[in-house]
């Protein structure tokens, strides 16, 4: 197309838009409300299946865990020396639980022990109720915050001890004292950590009598996505255990996304509906109200494409204002959210939006755009010219 | 030399179960430079006949020459094409572009014609000087009168310099002493050179033209070309 015969659609796209101002700027306002639907709804479940697979990484699984098939894992203490002097390897956490019988003024309840080599994880410190987490080399204990008070959800028992008393731990072969450093837990509990007990690893090694064993080693490493080649890395050190990513342990994070891609799927298409529907409302009422203008204009010379191309650029003009201030008011609640984050049982909760899924809305949007606007200027395009002009 | 020459020219209207015969085997020839004023009472088959001549609607049957070239050989964009560039139409009812002033009503047709901006602006001016509205190049249709209105219309069918140019009572909607004054302008333009054709309703109007053609029914009735 020309640069004069472009100007000859802008001029008169730009008119209808221009001629009522207060119906443009409610349709503009609808698309801008439509691309925020469009984009808030992933980016919160983005942001959600990351909080929760952050949990599962901090509280269960590291980025890759090693864990026993059979029993425990024995030699823990080579091979966790082994692993850390591999590349991309940030820490490597002994964990070792054992079951185990709490009791504090005279109540009881059975608790999972655990014992934990990296006491300054900051997925145990920033989890902290009250007091501090575990200190190297002391002899105190962390308890889960199910144990500190009455829970519904909770699978234990509250013996009603608090930070600073002494929590008395025993099984058929011993019974051992522990200060209470501090309350550990979650809102939902997720990870186990508000109903089990912990120890220095050494403490209970010692506690229990087990040398050099874990149930489970898990190593964090500086960039999570290389963990698929730190398996690889890691299977060729001969380890005994079976060793998984992050990723295939994050079933539930995996059944999260594939459940809400389904509404998500439902929501941008109704999005998208709510998107045609306005703009192609109102340019279904321009081409009515303009079906005399347009047969006059093809009389004066215009072709039938050019009278599609005046709407679809009406079209475009009323998406790409839309999008541009979508992506605003996307760009502003985003900031807010970052600052604010919602707080949830698995943690606060952010949103998360990828260049890509801010790409795809916004063509997504655009073509919904040119699509309301061709389908009323393709009907008045196809109505003969004697027809149009004598539309008084 | 002869613009338009029509040769059994018919068009037939289908309504329901009726065939209407708007034109019926109608021979034209029209000289180039000619001011022809077409009449006929309501029903007659003017306006079908301008819309043909305008290249608006097709014939059913007959052969239409404009400018020595067949028409029925035209697909719907060379009839665009030609309706850009050699002919002018101007409207019954008032037909200009809400929310553009007079200037861009005039340089709106050049642009389709890929006219730089700077020279149809300057054409533009020419026209609307021409049809006497020199002094009204930035009024919006609304504040126009109705005969300045079809002043506007008309600098607009002449911007792109059409060898013809048709008018569809263009003068109904105006007062005696305006439409006069618009057929004038029309002898004006046919001075220049241009063959211009109108419908009239009032017969002292279409007297005004130098030959005139009298529809009744679809056909020729008389002639005085």
């Amino acid at each position: 197309m020309k640069l004069s015969k472009a100007r000859f659609v802008g001029k008169l796209a730009l008119r209808d838009i221009k001629e009522d101002k207060k119906v443009s700027a409610i349709v503009i306002l609808m698309l801008s409300f439509s691309f925020l639907n469009l984009v808030f709804f992933p980016a919160f479940i983005n942001g959600l299946s990351l909080t929760f697979t952050n949990s599962i990484i901090e509280a269960q699984t590291g980025h890759v865990s090693i864990e026993a098939e059979n029993g425990r894992l024995s030699n823990v203490n080579s091979l966790v020396k082994k692993i850390s002097r591999l590349e991309d390897t940030e820490k490597v956490e002994k964990v070792i639980r054992v079951r185990s019988t709490a009791s504090y003024e005279g109540e009881s309840t059975p608790v999972t022990l655990v014992g934990t080599s990296a006491n300054q994880f900051t997925g145990y410190t920033s989890k902290m109720r009250s007091g501090m987490f575990l200190k190297e080399d002391s002899s105190e204990a962390v308890v889960g915050q199910f144990l500190t008070d009455e829970s519904s959800i909770s699978r234990v028992n509250t013996i009603e001890i608090e930070q600073g008393r002494v929590l008395t731990l025993r099984s058929e072969n011993y019974s051992q004292e522990y200060k209470v450093r501090g309350v550990i837990g979650t809102d939902g509990g997720l990870g186990g950590l508000s109903e089990q007990v912990y120890l220095n690893y050494d403490n209970l090694e010692e506690l229990t009598d087990n040398q050099n064993e874990a149930d489970i080693l898990k190593i964090f490493l500086n960039n999570r996505g290389a963990a698929e080649d730190f398996k690889n890395r890691l299977q060729e050190l001969n380890t005994r255990g079976e060793v998984k990513t992050w990723k295939e342990q994050s079933n539930l994070a995996n059944a999260i996304n594939s459940t809400f891609s389904i509404v998500i799927s439902i929501l941008s298409l109704v999005g998208y509906i709510v998107a045609l529907a306005a703009t192609g409302v109102v340019i279904f009422i321009n081409t009515t109200k303009r079906v005399r203008e347009m047969g006059i204009i093809r009389a004066i010379g215009a072709k039938k494409k050019q009278v599609i191309q005046i709407f679809v650029l009406e079209g475009l003009m009323f998406g790409l204002a839309g999008v541009l201030i979508g992506n605003l008011m996307t760009a502003g609640i985003d900031s807010y959210l970052s600052a604010n984050p919602i707080g949830s049982p698995v943690g606060p909760i952010s949103t998360q939006i990828s260049s890509q899924l801010l790409l795809s809305r916004s063509t997504g949007m655009l073509l919904t755009s040119i699509i309301a606007g061709f389908i009323p200027a393709y009907i008045i395009s196809k109505t003969e010219i004697i027809r149009t002009i004598e539309n008084r | 030399m002869k613009i338009i020459e029509a040769e059994n020219l018919t068009k037939t209207y289908q309504m329901g179960e009726v065939e209407v015969n708007a034109v019926k085997n109608l021979n034209l020839g029209i000289e180039k430079g000619s001011f022809v004023s077409v009449m006929g009472p309501s029903g007659s088959g003017k306006s079908t006949l301008m819309h043909l001549l305008g290249l608006l609607d097709m014939p059913t049957d007959g052969e239409l020459v404009i400018s020595g070239r067949k028409t029925s050989d035209l697909n719907e964009r060379h009839r665009a094409e030609m309706r850009l560039k050699r002919i002018g139409l101007i409207f019954q009812f008032y037909s200009l572009l809400t929310g553009f002033d007079s200037l861009q009503q005039v340089i709106l047709p050049q642009m389709l014609d890929n006219v730089k901006e700077e020279r149809a602006r300057d054409r533009a001016k020419e026209c609307l000087k021409k049809v006497g509205l020199g002094d009204r190049i930035d009024h919006k249709p609304s504040e126009l009168s109705g005969g300045q209105r079809q002043r506007v219309a008309v600098a607009r069918a002449l911007a792109g310099n059409p060898n013809i140019l048709l008018a569809d009572e263009s003068t109904s909607q105006l007062d005696t002493e305006t439409s006069k004054k618009i057929m004038e302008l029309y002898r004006d333009i046919s001075n220049q050179g241009k063959t211009v054709i109108t419908v009239n309703h009032e017969e002292e109007l279409g007297e005004m033209a130098d030959r005139k053609i009298w529809l009744e029914d679809g056909k020729l009735k008389k002639r005085n070309i």
